[in-house]
């Protein structure tokens, strides 16, 4: 009787596990129906979606490392991830020297020193239809100021006139940058009819591909833009993935869950290139591995032989070597060309480190392996370390400033956090990390607006509390000076200074690499990093 | 509490064979495992406290050159991505992790015990207070909290050791209390009372000498998930802050190689993998000693 019961038991048992997978089955298999049926639906799975729409005609799955909150591009920084999308486009572009093309302005025309006049190409429509004309082109710039500090402050704009296709602008003062400017992804240009919550999620542009579906944070679907006015988009449709993590995304191309992303590692990289499954696409970008240093007087930094001696105590060459990309000379990248090949730079001089800090009172009183402040008391400095970008190399970097800093008998302190704003904004740090694009619109002056004068606004903007005349009079000659190569000439003067005031550390020039499957074809790591998608990328 | 569960089920699995991993049925053959085990944790906490002196290398000496080298005669164990020898950052991260889990346990323990102890013997409203304050603790994922509470106060190891400690006491408290209330009930307790032996007296010479041989059980066990939780905390960057060579840490510097250089990864794996191993079996022999149930 109780061996009957236990098999009834067991019966049971195996019938009722049989029923909760079967119906774990059902539910699933509905469920792929369903997201089939109803395209609209976002989907965070990618690789099925992909695999679906690439019945339907040419797909590939893309990550990027960061996708914003909302896509409006008046909003923060979120035009560079519509720019990257290629949706959104600006009047003009950057090419891969830096040099500024058309886009939607086909010509233009400086009259005078505070204005501008900017052809809009004819027949540009947004992918809704409608026409851009002038008016478009201002309604969607004065957006961008009335919502972004830093457009406001690219500008100075006074006045604009629109008349068909002409779009006059008057600045508030001379500002030469503006041109250059105006390529800032801020300045994307809209549909500025749309409502507002239509901008935040698809808004309507003219670049090759339209936004057709997008879960904040996580997934943005692209389709071909019907209206596109520079020829056909190469690709049906897209995925565009956040992968925030470098590895995740060198393991997610490797897995073929995506079949393009970039910023992989340079130590990743090493895993695709001469591999035929894959096509790397490798440069030096206008970023910079730069460890800032607090010129306030509560830190240490604050002392100029200090600011010195670091600065010859750090091995860039090996820097380099270890993450990729080329030594640093000056606060822009060697890849711009803002002169860095005439100035004097750091070179590593570990003795001239160590006389430079003897003369400067800085020695080993309690015998502890590390010098103190000339006073007696404990020299430690804190450094500020976080994943910029999702990549490894603000950590490996860190590492390394800080081993080469012990061998000076400088005593620093890495602190790894997440939350690297709220210690900067309260000066709450001898020096920070970051990897920052030196030349945002490819030409000097913001940059050094930005992060050496007191006059930056929004975003990055100067939280060491550097000061000095000469770059406030060089940023000054510059919004007067219109010819491009004397802005370099001022760009290497203001360069010189910064290293003679040894602002900052200068760490490393950083590679930006774009890989992909092999069968995507043309993508190229544009040097401007906030393009990446463009009409060209195409599949066999 | 999961240990125990999962220890119950492999005893009444393992009656029919007979293994070193699974408990003997024999008095001699459980001290015999208890030896071989107390030999293996003597060797590992030999190379915990020892271990520096036999390092090769300073384990904080970068040398650029021969970063990321594959384990040879030189570096047996690799360099990492700054050219520091895996060895010798293993050799010292072992006393690094060490250090901190038996600070962590003996923090968390004793605090438990007390706690669980007073709940316990003195009952009424305190002891619903406090076993209601374990509930709730006891509701979150360990570790899912340490880490939210980690988030809240900074990285850290100081902050690591706090958020731990606070999820990690409610175990032994639920264990001491639970032991305690039974205790209050014996004879020999109301005897000691009409003796005249006062409470702090009933509760150093009765109470407690009766509890101390589970926690002590639970603290061995205990090594393992600790040690396994601190690894975790620092894999998210949260506890060690670098240069510090502590094993979790290394994971995590290891983790963009595990393609290229896995060898920073493997050795730092293996080392915890084994530690977490040798305390679980001691812990496991352990409990086959000293638990009355089975005597």
């Amino acid at each position: 009787m109780k061996k009957m019961k236990k098999a009834a038991a067991l019966m049971m048992a195996i019938a009722m596990a049989c029923g909760a997978l079967a119906g774990c089955g059902g539910s699933q298999s509905a469920k792929t129906a369903d997201s089939a049926a109803n395209q609209t639906t976002v989907s965070t799975e990618g690789q099925t979606e992909g695999t679906q729409e690439a019945e339907n005609g040419r797909h590939i799955n893309v990550a990027f490392f960061w996708i914003t909150s909302d896509l409006d591009p008046a909003n923060n920084y979120n035009g560079w991830v519509l720019s990257r999308l290629g949706v959104g486009e600006s009047l003009v572009k950057l090419n891969d020297e830096l040099k500024v093309e058309a886009c939607l302005a086909d010509s233009w025309e400086n009259v005078d020193e505070t204005t501008w006049k900017f052809h809009i190409r004819e027949g540009v429509t947004f992918s809704n239809g409608k026409a851009v004309d002038a008016e478009a082109a201002k309604a969607s710039i004065e957006r961008a100021i009335s919502m972004n500090d830093r457009a406001a402050e690219y500008l100075k704009i006074d006045s604009m006139e629109a008349n068909g296709q002409d779009l006059t602008i008057k600045t508030t003062e001379a500002n030469a940058a503006l041109l250059n400017n105006l390529v800032e992804p801020v300045f994307d240009v809209i549909d500025t009819t749309e409502s507002e919550e239509n901008i935040q999620t698809a808004p309507v542009c003219t670049g090759p591909y339209v936004v057709s579906g997008f879960t904040p944070e996580q997934t943005v679907t692209l389709a071909a833009n019907p209206t596109y006015w520079d020829g056909t988009a190469g690709l049906d449709t897209i995925t565009v993935t956040q992968i925030a993590d470098a590895d995740a995304r060198a393991m997610a191309i490797q897995s073929g869950e995506i079949d393009l992303t970039n910023t992989i590692d340079n130590t990743s990289v090493t895993l695709f290139t001469d591999n035929e499954a894959y096509n790397v696409s490798s440069i030096i970008s206008p970023r910079v591995n730069v460890a800032y240093m607090n010129q306030a007087e509560t830190s240490p930094l604050h002392d100029l032989k200090l600011r010195k001696a670091v600065s010859y105590a750090v091995n860039r060459d090996a820097y380099a070597d270890l993450i990729g990309g080329s030594a640093a000379h000056s606060a822009y990248s060697d890849s711009t060309p803002f002169g860095n090949d005439t100035i004097t730079a750091y070179t590593y001089d570990e003795a001239k480190a160590a006389e430079i800090l003897d003369n400067a009172g800085y020695k080993d009183v309690n015998n502890d392996g590390y010098r103190e402040m000339p006073d007696g008391s404990e020299l430690v400095l804190n450094y500020l370390q976080a994943a910029d970008h999702g990549s490894a190399d603000s950590a490996i970097l860190a590492t390394a400033v800080q081993s080469d800093l012990k061998n000076v008998g400088i005593h620093m302190e890495i602190l790894s956090v997440e939350n690297l704003s709220d210690y900067q904004t309260q000066g709450n740090f001898d020096l920070y990390t970051a990897n920052d694009n030196s030349a945002p619109t490819g030409d000097p002056q913001i940059w050094l607006e930005t992060m050496y004068t007191g006059l930056g606004t929004s975003g990055k903007k100067n939280l060491t509390g550097f000061q000095d005349d000469k770059i406030d009079e060089i940023v000054r000659k510059m919004s007067e000076t219109f010819k491009t190569e004397d802005r370099y000439a001022l760009a290497a003067e203001a360069s010189q200074v910064l290293n003679d005031d040894a602002a900052n550390l200068f760490l490393t020039n950083s590679y930006l690499n774009m890989v992909s499957a092999a069968k995507v074809k043309n993508a190229k790591q544009p040097v401007a990093d906030y393009y990446f998608i463009t009409k060209d990328i195409t599949v066999e | 509490m999961r240990e125990e569960t999962k220890i119950r089920l492999r005893e009444r699995k393992s009656q029919p064979r007979k293994s070193m991993f699974r408990p003997a049925k024999t008095e001699k053959g459980k001290w015999l495992r208890f030896y071989c085990c107390l030999a293996a944790v003597a060797f590992v906490l030999i190379i915990a406290f020892f271990g520096k002196y036999f390092a090769p290398y300073d384990p904080l000496a970068t040398d650029y050159a021969a970063k990321l080298s594959a384990p040879n005669g030189r570096h047996l164990f690799g360099t990492d991505n700054v050219g520091r020898d895996v060895l010798s950052r293993i050799l010292y991260g072992a006393g690094n992790s060490f250090m901190l889990t038996f600070i962590m346990i003996a923090i968390v323990s004793v605090l438990g015990t007390v706690i669980g102890i007073i709940s316990g013997y003195f009952g009424g409203f305190l002891d619903t207070v406090i076993m209601r304050l374990t509930d709730i603790l006891l509701a979150f994922p360990d570790t899912v909290f340490a880490i939210a509470i980690v988030g809240m106060m900074g990285p850290g190891l100081l902050n690591t050791v706090i958020a731990l400690s606070f999820v990690w006491w409610t175990k032994y408290a639920r264990m001491a209390r639970g032991l305690a209330s039974v205790i209050r009930t014996k004879d020999y307790i109301t005897e000691a009372r009409f003796g005249g032996v006062g409470t702090a007296g009933i509760l150093f010479r009765y109470v407690l000498p009766n509890i101390v041989p589970q926690v002590v059980i639970m603290a061995t066990l205990d090594v393992g998930g600790m040690m396994l939780a601190l690894a975790g905390l620092s894999f998210l960057g949260l506890a060690s802050q670098p240069p510090t060579p502590e094993w979790g840490y290394m994971l995590y510097e290891g983790k963009s190689y595990l393609q290229t250089a896995p060898w920073i990864m493997l050795f730092a794996g293996l080392a915890i993998f084994i530690t977490v191993i040798v305390f679980n079996l001691l812990g496991d022999s352990l409990r086959d000693i000293l638990d009355p149930k089975e005597n």
